[in-house]
């Protein structure tokens, strides 16, 4: 809670990813014969930076398609980046050279779908044991018994060890990818979209299984969600995303009551509301048109063409993520026209 | 419930559903017995060349031997028992067809999931040169390698492996690349967990399926090459005749009318090959998802 | 009250598996009237896509409706013949599915499709029914109807898809539409515009819908009724806003205190312990019992479904009528 500059245990830096599809033989031929050959990178994620201080939860928020995943992976060390860095405690995730490139275990990472994220062929004790096995974080003779610890924490019981992921339900699968990812000791967890294929029951144990893990192991999380209801409830700090550039951050409860990018503003205002008086009418302000491709982004403020306070200015001009009239929060904006911030 | 039944039960379970299957593993079983007991079963030891008398040579089926028993299909320009050098040569067929298969299997697996992994140039040069080596007929390049490495039971092998190790390399590339894009794979990589785990632990174990298919026809494949090998000449040593060998030396005395000697051997080779044919069609149909009712 | 359009009554449907008999839906009753917007809510494996399924008359062996009746504007519509449902599907009831990509045909145009659509049940000429496509395209939201209707389904983004999808439900005026989780696969933009156009148009159109969801909020931003439903039974139904203002049962409250929305941000959520049961091996009596923290002995029997106004439910101890969640 400092305002002065604190110390960030991971630091993303300029991170950049694109996607350039291998070119086939003929095409390879072709460019070098010098015939116009289309290469369709994808800009995933666009110079990012930000800094995700010791014990904070820091929400990832943005809709199918703004890189909010991949730049997850990035940091997870799964991706290596384009351009840029991302390091924590100023060791950087990724080494150079082989795949895995990555070399720290202190980043772990937990995936949205836990029928894919488990091997179905390893049975659940292995599927835990195996990395701090590998690393030296247990000894063969403790593994049992430190397998049975971390299966307590998540609340299932031991003997799912002897069991194969295929057994399990949904929510208990995710239990079983969370355990894993703890048993790593991390300092830092990575969550893509963790509840967002769970039941809406099941949704909010896993919830409060992150709940209680955060308050007894000190976590350090980002969370990636495109469920605003879920970031709201879990997070500290919110970055919202918007195709592969971070248009807004700052503490949650300041972004979901005073939005400053026209952006937020309305992707707050897509999110149907539970009703509850009867006379309560529903009205959404949709945001006009559709998410641009990313092969294709468009020039200046990305999301120019579908904002309502568009000007000339923001067709070439892409604004940088900046501080606002109350630095101190540390809520900073990408946008030449943001919203006053009234509540 | 169906936690109880493993899944080897679950696939037992469908599989006897098919007849046609069930009787073609029953054959593949029971050549494999005879041939394993081989030296037990034999009326003689057909590669004991002081056993062989030559004048019961080129006997019809049904003639009784000086030795004093029948020879029950014949005997061959050796004065061999057809009935013993058949499952003499099935033993060396089925030999050299199983370990032929294990090596061509284990090389071409790791290959193909290394290069899947790996990705980028690596993938790239590993997969051109198997592309490559599919162009040619398998045969023409097992040919030449005979020729080279000379008569005998590994050059042979060698031979095989080299014309086979592709087909699995080539299965194991496309289904590990299917698992190298999920996300148990890139957690893997985010623990991260060594090149070798990943590949050998995670990966080939969920590319089996379709290995085991290519698997079933590459044995039935390498027994029909070795035994066209051995036609040819380019087999085993004369002493230690295969199938495809007995077949070529009954073969100028086809038209003398003594067909037994070329004949027997041939439908002994093709009743095992359609078998294990119809048994790999069976898992075929069962491990593909796309063939699934 | 506008007159009665579909009523449902003691429908159930059953799935014979290996495992046994899966009881998918189980005695379930409701109406729909003229017009009117019904939500029906559930997790999965609720029951609450096979009841639509069933309504269709879209269950396939080894799938059955064993009981029950489905009588659209007065007509039976189990045991009808395949050709009797063929000709009722797209005409009068018509249904949307949550994957666009699994209805539209990608090798055929738009306008091929959903002409083939009208010939289904209608012949018309040329222009006229070209003329309806564009009209009822350009009234699902869709710009330059005139020149997109020529484009294939893959030129088209995830929710204009969806949207082609929602134009082809609606090019024979159909009474009623069953809409299978429409928005799920949406981002929330998307699904804020989808859901605006639908509800207008359901309006404009008089057309009454079954908004079939896992998500409250969506469900409650369209329907005027909802329909809770929990391993094949329902088990609470009545007008939305009184139904999330005041649940009388507990799995109903159990639902809204799991959304994070709700609850201070940081605290735990109203957690219901445990897992739906499975339905082939469902629980004796009340299958909520197992994770209910009101039950006792009485709930080894099957409550039945009580009436107490426009509100209904299943429970033989229902929440106060006046406790907020």
């Amino acid at each position: 809670m400092t305002t002065a500059q604190p110390a960030m245990l991971v630091e993303v830096e300029a991170v950049s990813k694109r996607f350039t599809p291998q070119l086939s033989l003929g095409d390879r031929l072709a460019a070098l014969l010098g015939s116009p050959v289309e290469t369709r990178t994808v800009h995933a994620v666009d110079r990012v930076s930000f800094g995700l201080e010791q014990g904070e939860v820091l929400g990832l928020v943005g809709e199918s398609g703004c890189g909010k995943s991949t730049l997850g992976r990035v940091i997870a060390g799964i991706h290596p980046p384009s351009e840029g860095r991302a390091s924590i405690a100023g060791e950087t995730v990724m080494g150079d050279g082989r795949t895995p490139l990555k070399r720290t275990t202190r980043i772990q990472m937990v995936f949205q779908d836990p029928f894919a994220s488990l091997d179905p062929r390893v049975r659940i004790g292995e599927t835990i044991s195996e990395g701090p096995l590998a690393h030296g974080l247990v000894s063969r003779t403790d593994a049992p018994a430190y397998v049975a610890r971390w299966l307590t924490a998540v609340g299932l019981p031991v003997e799912a060890a002897e069991r194969f992921p295929h057994q399990f339900s949904g929510g208990q699968r995710q239990r079983v990818a969370i355990a894993r990812a703890l048993a790593m000791q991390p300092d830092v967890l990575v969550c893509d979209e963790p509840v967002a294929s769970l039941d809406v029951s099941i949704q909010a144990q896993i919830i409060n299984l992150f709940l209680k893990l955060r308050r007894e192991l000190g976590l350090t999380m980002l969370f990636i969600s495109h469920d605003l209801g879920v970031v709201r409830h879990l997070c500290d700090r919110v970055a919202i995303m918007y195709l592969g550039r971070i248009v807004e951050i700052g503490p949650a409860a300041e972004i979901f009551a005073a939005p400053r990018h026209p952006y937020t503003r309305a992707l707050l205002d897509s999110v149907p509301k539970l009703v509850t008086g009867s006379d309560e009418l529903v009205t959404f302000k949709p945001i006009q048109g559709e998410l641009p491709s990313p092969l294709s982004p468009p020039p200046g403020c990305h999301f120019h063409q579908r904002c309502p306070r568009a000007e000339a200015r923001c067709r070439s001009d892409a604004p940088q993520l900046a501080g606002g009239t109350d630095e101190g929060t540390g809520h900073r904006v990408s946008c030449h026209f943001p919203l006053a911030g009234e509540a | 419930m169906t936690e109880a039944s493993t899944p080897l039960a679950r696939f037992w379970d469908e599989f006897r559903h098919n007849t046609v299957a069930v009787i073609a593993l029953g054959v593949v079983i029971a050549i494999s017995i005879m041939a394993i007991a081989a030296p037990l079963i034999s009326p003689q030891n057909p590669y004991d060349l002081a056993n062989l008398v030559l004048m019961d040579a080129r006997r019809p089926p049904g003639f009784v031997g000086s030795k004093g028993f029948t020879h029950w299909l014949g005997t061959d320009a050796q004065g061999r028992d057809l009935l013993s050098a058949i499952l003499y040569g099935l033993r060396i067929s089925i030999q050299i067809g199983l370990i032929a298969g294990a090596i061509a299997f284990a090389l071409g697996a790791t290959l193909g999931a290394f290069a899947a992994f790996f990705g980028g140039r690596i993938e790239a040069l590993i997969m051109r040169v198997i592309d490559l080596q599919l162009s040619f007929p398998a045969i023409l390049l097992a040919l030449v390698l005979a020729a080279l490495l000379g008569q005998g039971k590994w050059p042979l092998i060698a031979a095989l492996v080299t014309a086979q190790y592709a087909y699995f390399a080539r299965t194991a590339h496309g289904a590990a690349s299917a698992e190298r894009s999920k996300d148990y794979v890139d957690a893997a990589l985010s623990t991260p967990l060594a090149a070798r785990r990943v590949v050998f632990r995670h990966i080939l174990p969920n590319c089996l399926p379709p290995l085991i298919v290519v698997a079933t026809v590459q044995v039935a494949n390498s027994i029909a090459l070795e035994a066209t090998l051995s036609f040819l000449g380019l087999g085993l040593p004369v002493t230690e005749p295969s199938l495809g060998m007995l077949i070529a030396n009954g073969f100028q005395y086809m038209l003398s009318g003594r067909y037994w000697i070329s004949i027997y051997p041939g439908v002994a080779l093709i009743v095992l090959i359609v078998a294990i044919n119809l048994v790999g069609d069976q898992v075929r149909d069962q491990l593909n998802p796309r063939l699934r009712r | 009250m506008s007159p009665v359009l579909l009523d449902v009554n003691g429908l159930t449907t059953r799935f014979a598996t290996r495992a046994g008999s899966l009881n998918a839906v189980e005695d379930v009753s409701f109406t729909v009237a003229e017009g009117e917007i019904v939500g029906l809510v559930g997790e999965s494996g609720s029951g609450k896509s096979v009841t639509g399924f069933s309504i269709l008359g879209l269950i396939d062996p080894p799938g059955r409706i064993v009981a029950g009746s489905v009588k659209l504007n007065g007509r039976e519509l189990v045991g009808l013949s395949h050709a009797a449902l063929r000709s009722m599907r797209g005409r009068e009831i018509a249904m949307v599915f949550q994957d666009p990509s699994a209805t539209l045909n990608p090798v055929l145009t738009i306008e091929t499709q959903m002409r083939l659509a009208i010939a289904a049940h209608e012949s018309l000429g040329d222009a006229a029914a070209r003329a309806r496509c564009i009209e009822v395209l350009g009234a699902v939201g869709i710009p330059d109807a005139a020149r997109r209707i020529e484009a294939y389904p893959h030129q088209f983004s995830g929710g204009m898809r969806q949207r082609v999808a929602i134009a082809i439900a609606l090019l024979n005026r159909p009474k009623l539409i069953i809409c299978d989780e429409p928005t799920t696969a949406l981002d929330v933009s998307i699904q804020a515009q989808i859901l605006t156009e639908m509800k207008s148009l359901a309006a404009r159109l008089g057309t009454a819908m079954i908004w079939i969801s896992h998500d409250l909020a969506t469900v409650s931003s369209v329907a005027s009724r909802i329909l809770v439903m929990y391993a094949g039974r329902l088990i609470e139904a009545g007008p939305i806003a009184e139904v999330l203002r005041q649940p009388r049962h507990p799995y109903t409250r159990g639902l809204l205190g799991s959304l994070p929305g709700i609850a201070r941000p940081g605290q735990d959520l109203v957690q219901i312990p445990g897992a739906m049961p499975s339905l082939i091996d469902l629980p004796q009596g009340c299958a909520f019992q197992p994770r209910c923290g009101f039950a006792d002995a009485q709930c080894a029997t099957m409550p039945a479904l009580s009436a107490e106004g426009a509100r209904s439910f299943r429970c033989h101890h229902p929440l106060a009528a006046e406790t907020a969640p």
